[in-house]
């Protein structure tokens, strides 16, 4: 088992190699004067040699390599650089959002899963029957909807027809725990609803997968009653595959809460992000491109990791 | 070269059958087939969206400021008096578009990038794969955003910036698909005849993998479009005053209160859109997949 973690470990090292350098391309190659756009000053007023000074203040006077190679050097040691905009650390800026990031992520793919869990297994159970039609049509619904589109439907409904839940906004949960939960309960709506769907398809094909085993039919032929065996045999076993399929779900949320953070003005990593490119802040775009990817990548290897706990053929590949 | 046309023609004749077959199973699922239609409708508004569309997508009526749906506009006005449901018609234009470019995008190098790594093998495949699984490890909408941001705001860029988040998807199907066919005896037989790689590839190959690479990337075309609506919601996307699904809902979400209508009209064409593309994908994945 640790050889298996461990070979996973060392594959990745060149994959976050590469995700760093595609992000410093793609930061490097984004139009408009970094210098220019953060030191305040307007184009019209300032001379050549403000603007060469303000250049080598931010360090953009050097090769694209040099400054990728002592952007890297800054990275192994914690350093991410400093925000143009903010002027604090970008790492401070990223890590003092993440938490709620993660807190609305975390609270949807749970959510994601108790309702695809529900739907996949009465689809499956019910499976071409009226029921399973109907819901097979409704989790396709639950894909094609924009969550901008949804956030907004449930503002309306919820919050300026019902009067139920404040629209948005966003209270420290030390600051006021019920008010805090009460302004999340929109925003993981919204990112749930899409993985939800997808996972209740899954579900459902791992759980009809299930059925058609040679165990489920043995245990029926045993005599042991049809909810015993679904129990117990059944869930448990459809459950193994389901793992892989709710980690892949976790950069779709990561994208989802962007958008449910901008409808709500929750003050996560996403508006961070939507604010720091219309600022043009490239440390702040560089470094929640690097950490987030990061965020990706070591969920997915925590997935495969429990994976091959729980199925011990998959560390034999 | 005429003892290698052969088996090409029979194969061409075999391809023929799989197509009425395909055609008739994709028939029989219950919701494929309107989809169809409905997507055709989309296509015909989208081209001919001049003829459709009752009054043009920009002109302001100052009669009619935030007016709810009437006979005069359909789906209402928005804050200048701008018709809404012409917004909406003129706003399919830069949907497809920006789909069928993101999908053109995704396809052609996820199938270069695919043939590649599963036909050289060895270093290539790895080097290749490993620069995919990179691409994976952000998260699509993220990676998005910081694309167009790179590239400026316009239908092709958006394009570019939606559809190369896609490559890596497409690119593992159709490695996938090419160690499995590399294998197969007809392969082998036309290297013994000794084709060169490109015609080996390009003629043999590039056939097999074709299909699962095309459903994959009809699947593609309705996230494209749910990316597009969200970058151009969050002002990101195709900038104004060009009429898009996404732009209209950032106009429809900031007067939601007042207007409801220009947030529903807008969401409803993009759910209504990418709803009828995943069922006519799926109407497509079965009829391949079952017997």
């Amino acid at each position: 088992m640790l050889r298996f973690i461990g070979r996973r470990i060392v594959a990745l090292i060149p994959v976050v190699i590469i995700v760093t350098a595609l992000s410093f391309m793609l930061v490097t190659v984004m139009p408009g004067d970094a210098a220019l756009a953060n030191s305040g000053i307007q184009q019209n007023g300032v001379s050549d040699a403000a603007l060469a000074q303000a250049r080598a203040e931010l360090g953009l006077d050097k090769p694209p390599l040099q400054r990728y190679l002592s952007w890297l050097g800054g990275l192994l040691h914690g350093d991410l650089g400093t925000s143009f905009r903010l002027n604090t650390p970008v790492s401070h800026a990223v890590f003092s959002r993440l938490p709620i990031t993660l807190e609305v992520g975390l609270l949807a793919i749970l959510l994601a899963l108790v309702i695809g869990g529900i739907l996949g297994v009465v689809m499956a159970l019910r499976a071409n029957k009226t029921t399973d039609v109907l819901l097979t049509v409704v989790s396709f619904g639950g894909i094609a909807i924009p969550p901008f589109w949804l956030g907004a439907l449930l503002v309306f409904v919820v919050s300026l027809t019902w009067g139920l839940l404040p629209p948005s906004g966003y209270v420290a949960f030390a600051d006021d725990p019920v008010k805090h939960l009460q302004l999340l309960v929109l925003p993981v709506i919204t990112v749930a609803v899409a993985p939800a769907a997808i996972l209740a398809r899954q579900i459902r094909g791992a759980v009809l997968d299930a059925l058609g085993q040679e165990y489920t039919v043995a245990a029926r032929a045993r005599g042991a009653n049809r909810r015993r065996v679904v129990l117990h045999h059944v869930l448990k076993n459809a459950s193994v595959p389901v793992i892989s399929a709710a980690g892949l779900q976790v950069g779709g949320v990561v994208g989802g809460a962007i958008l449910a953070e901008t409808i709500f003005t929750v003050p996560g990593v996403g508006l961070l992000l939507v604010d720091s490119i219309s600022g043009r802040d490239y440390p702040v775009i560089l470094g929640l491109l690097v950490v987030l990817s990061s965020l990706v990548l070591v969920i997915n290897l925590i997935t495969d990791i429990v994976y091959a706990v729980v199925d011990p053929r998959i560390r034999y590949e | 070269m005429s003892e290698i046309a052969a088996p090409v023609a029979a194969a061409a004749l075999v391809d023929d059958v799989d197509r009425h077959r395909l055609w008739r199973r994709f028939r029989r699922s219950r919701l494929a087939l309107p989809s169809l239609i409905v997507l055709a409708v989309l296509v015909v508004v989208a081209v001919f969206a001049p003829l459709v569309a009752p009054h043009d997508p920009n002109a302001q009526d100052y009669d009619a400021l935030l007016a709810p749906p009437s006979s005069s506009h359909w789906f209402g006005t928005d804050s200048i008096g701008r018709d809404i449901f012409s917004r909406v018609v003129f706003g399919s234009r830069a949907s497809l578009l920006v789909g069928a470019g993101a999908v053109l995008v995704a396809f052609v190098g996820g199938l270069v990038i695919g043939l590649a790594a599963g036909y050289l093998g060895r270093w290539a495949d790895e080097a290749l794969m490993r620069v995919m699984d990179a691409g994976q490890a952000f998260p699509g909408l993220i990676l998005s955003f910081a694309l167009t941001a790179a590239l400026g705001p316009s239908i092709t860029t958006v394009a570019f910036g939606v559809g190369i988040v896609a490559v890596p998807t497409v690119a593992r199907v159709v490695r996938g698909q090419v160690l499995v066919v590399r294998e197969l005896d007809y392969v082998s037989a036309a290297r013994v005849l000794g084709l060169r790689d490109t015609v080996l590839v390009v003629r043999h190959i590039f056939p097999n993998v074709v299909g699962p690479a095309i459903i994959q990337g009809i699947i593609l075309m309705s996230s494209a479009i749910l990316t597009e609506a969200a970058l151009s919601f969050l002002g990101l996307g195709i900038q104004p005053p060009t009429p898009s699904w996404g732009a209209l809902m950032r106009d429809g979400y900031n007067s939601l209160a007042d207007a409801p209508w220009i947030s529903m009209s807008a969401g409803a064409a993009i759910f209504l859109s990418v709803l009828a593309i995943n069922f006519v994908g799926e109407g497509l994945r079965e009829s391949v997949v079952d017997p």
